[in-house]
């Protein structure tokens, strides 16, 4: 598994996650869990072609993630926080690639990741500051 | 989000950079602070881009911690803006 294997696997769960959760939330929490969710997806397709202009064959999604049990708005507050730092996490630790390209790819994609877990940590009322995004506690 | 958290996101960057420069040390420069939100903004993204170029013409190490900073500053500017 590469560094983009590990990213493309984290948007995958987050996307699936999305799917799970959203429909429990309302207002600006709602809002702001379908914006991320096409930031998902669209971080997905842009990672897709790159695999293809590559010639490379990328890692096909699972057929369900463990989410646990989303039955309120909390619980897919709290699913989908997880999930952002899982994400933010992954492509940190691809920052370490020793291939510049991958390097590269893995710094741009934990920057955009970095502004959606602020994003969605200010939609539901959480402190957004962060001095290093994704780094293990 | 406060103007005062994100100072104190700059204030633990610089210490950890200081902490990692010793015994060698970048004397502080005085610059003026910007005049509202949308300099800010442009602010942390420049920050951002700085320390990403960082990161990309340094060790595998040292390239987590300025690709760190570079996240920061563009989740700075994006909750700012």
């Amino acid at each position: 598994m590469t560094a983009t294997d590990d990213g493309l696997a984290a948007e995958y769960a987050a996307i699936y996650a999305y799917g799970a959760a959203a429909v429990h939330l309302d207002g600006d929490a709602r809002e702001r869990a379908e914006a991320l969710d096409a930031e998902h997806r669209s971080r997905r397709d842009a990672l897709l072609d790159h695999y293809a202009a590559a010639g490379a064959e990328a890692p096909q999604p699972a057929a369900g993630y463990d989410t646990g049990v989303v039955a309120d708005a909390a619980a897919a507050q709290e699913l989908l926080t997880s999930v952002e730092l899982n994400v933010t996490a992954t492509w940190r630790a691809g920052v370490a690639a020793t291939d510049p390209d991958e390097r590269q790819l893995c710094l741009d994609m934990y920057a955009a990741s970095a502004v959606s877990l602020a994003r969605w940590r200010l939609a539901i009322g959480q402190a957004v500051a962060d001095p290093w995004p994704g780094r293990p506690e | 989000m406060g103007y005062s958290e994100i100072a104190e996101d700059h204030r633990t960057h610089a210490a950890t950079l200081e902490r990692l420069l010793r015994p060698n040390s970048i004397s502080e420069d005085e610059v003026e602070a910007p005049a509202d939100a949308e300099a800010l903004a442009a602010a942390e993204t420049a920050g951002s881009v700085e320390a990403a170029e960082s990161s990309m013409t340094t060790q595998s190490d040292y390239a987590v911690l300025f690709g760190e900073i570079a996240a920061s500053r563009a989740a700075h500017a994006a909750v700012i803006a």
